[in-house]
């Protein structure tokens, strides 16, 4: 018990400071490529995943975006740098009517991140979107693939 | 030659190019239909609209619907009816400045395995599972171009007008396979013809 309300209490600290970093973040006029895209945190070997949930707050540039596209954000999860947004379509994201939609959202996030690469993960859609930019060939790669 | 001549031979071509893209497209639909339970006449108009009368099929990929490969990492699959991928690239603007945007889609061997993977798409899709149900049930091809548009298909609000302008215009339903349930029914119950 005392184990697991340790724990819980670390958990929380994490949480809290996340979420200072993150404002601190978000207050930057340019969210020039961060260390961390999503928590601003400083780079380490193989850190933890940093999960948010209380999306409302959160605060972060890519909020802005999905709130322009009617994109319901459910949870942010962080690890090695790479953000993964669990979120829920109002549209298919697969069609080719909305291709053109799905591409400025993705190019939109791309920039509100920091140019860093992300994934958008809808368990409804059993889909997973990776969104990749390389500065050395200055290629975007958008990749799909099931969940 | 006169202007108004010129017109209408361009016109009569432009008809008789369509035809032949629904006379075509009709087989495949059908085919598509009978395998995945996808109104044949929905499948032509989406056809129409998403290759601009088969104009565009992403090169030789025989690609109707923009239809994308799986991609993981290194990994690319692209399902059981396409023979592979083709990686397209486009010229996009981020940050002020010109980059390749790259995306992989799948490619076909024929026209049929595009319609009947866009079928087997619909059919294994959660967001359209009631009103392919309903179809099936119905036979009503237009209602379903309107349970399309509301599953989020298309966000453009005219997309089943779209759809079902084309069905008008072009008789597309005489190619479902499934007949409407009021016309099944009519038919059905209307006394027999006797000799007087």
């Amino acid at each position: 018990m005392m184990a697991r309300m340790k724990f819980l209490r670390v958990a929380s600290v994490t949480a809290l400071s996340t979420l200072a970093l993150v404002a601190a973040c978000s207050r930057a006029e340019e969210p020039a490529r961060p260390a961390n895209p999503v928590t601003g945190a400083a780079s380490a070997a193989s850190p933890p995943a940093t999960v948010v949930k209380d999306i409302a707050h959160w605060q972060h540039p890519t909020k802005a975006v999905f709130a322009k596209y009617k994109v319901t954000l459910k949870s942010v999860t962080v690890l090695d740098r790479h953000a993964t947004f669990e979120v829920v379509f109002p549209f298919d994201p697969q069609t080719e009517p909305n291709a053109a939609r799905l591409q400025a959202l993705c190019l939109e996030l791309l920039n509100a991140n920091g140019s860093w690469s992300y994934a958008l993960v809808s368990p409804e859609d059993h889909i997973e979107i990776d969104v990749s930019w390389n500065p050395q060939t200055r290629k975007i790669a958008i990749d799909n693939h099931a969940v | 030659m006169t202007k108004h001549r010129k017109h209408a031979i361009h016109h009569a071509n432009h008809s008789a190019a369509n035809a032949q893209f629904i006379a075509a497209a009709a087989t495949a639909a059908v085919q598509s239909e009978i395998a995945t339970g996808t109104p044949a006449a929905i499948t032509i108009a989406q056809a129409i609209l998403e290759s601009g009368w088969g104009k565009h099929h992403i090169g030789s990929a025989n690609n109707y619907f923009g239809v994308k490969a799986q991609k993981k990492g290194d990994d690319v699959s692209w399902g059981a009816l396409a023979t592979g991928y083709v990686n397209v690239d486009t010229r996009e603007h981020f940050k002020g400045k010109d980059v390749t945007l790259s995306q992989p889609f799948r490619s076909y061997s024929t026209m049929g395995d595009s319609f009947t993977d866009h079928g087997q798409f619909l059919a294994g899709n959660g967001r359209y599972r009631q009103y392919l149900q309903d179809y099936a049930a119905n036979g009503d091809a237009r209602a379903f171009a309107r349970g399309l548009q509301k599953a989020g298909y298309a966000t453009d609000p005219k997309y089943a007008e779209l759809l079902i302008g084309l069905i008008d215009k072009y008789k597309l339903d005489q190619y479902d396979v499934k007949k409407p349930a009021v016309a099944s029914a009519a038919s059905a119950s209307a006394p027999a013809r006797t000799m007087p």
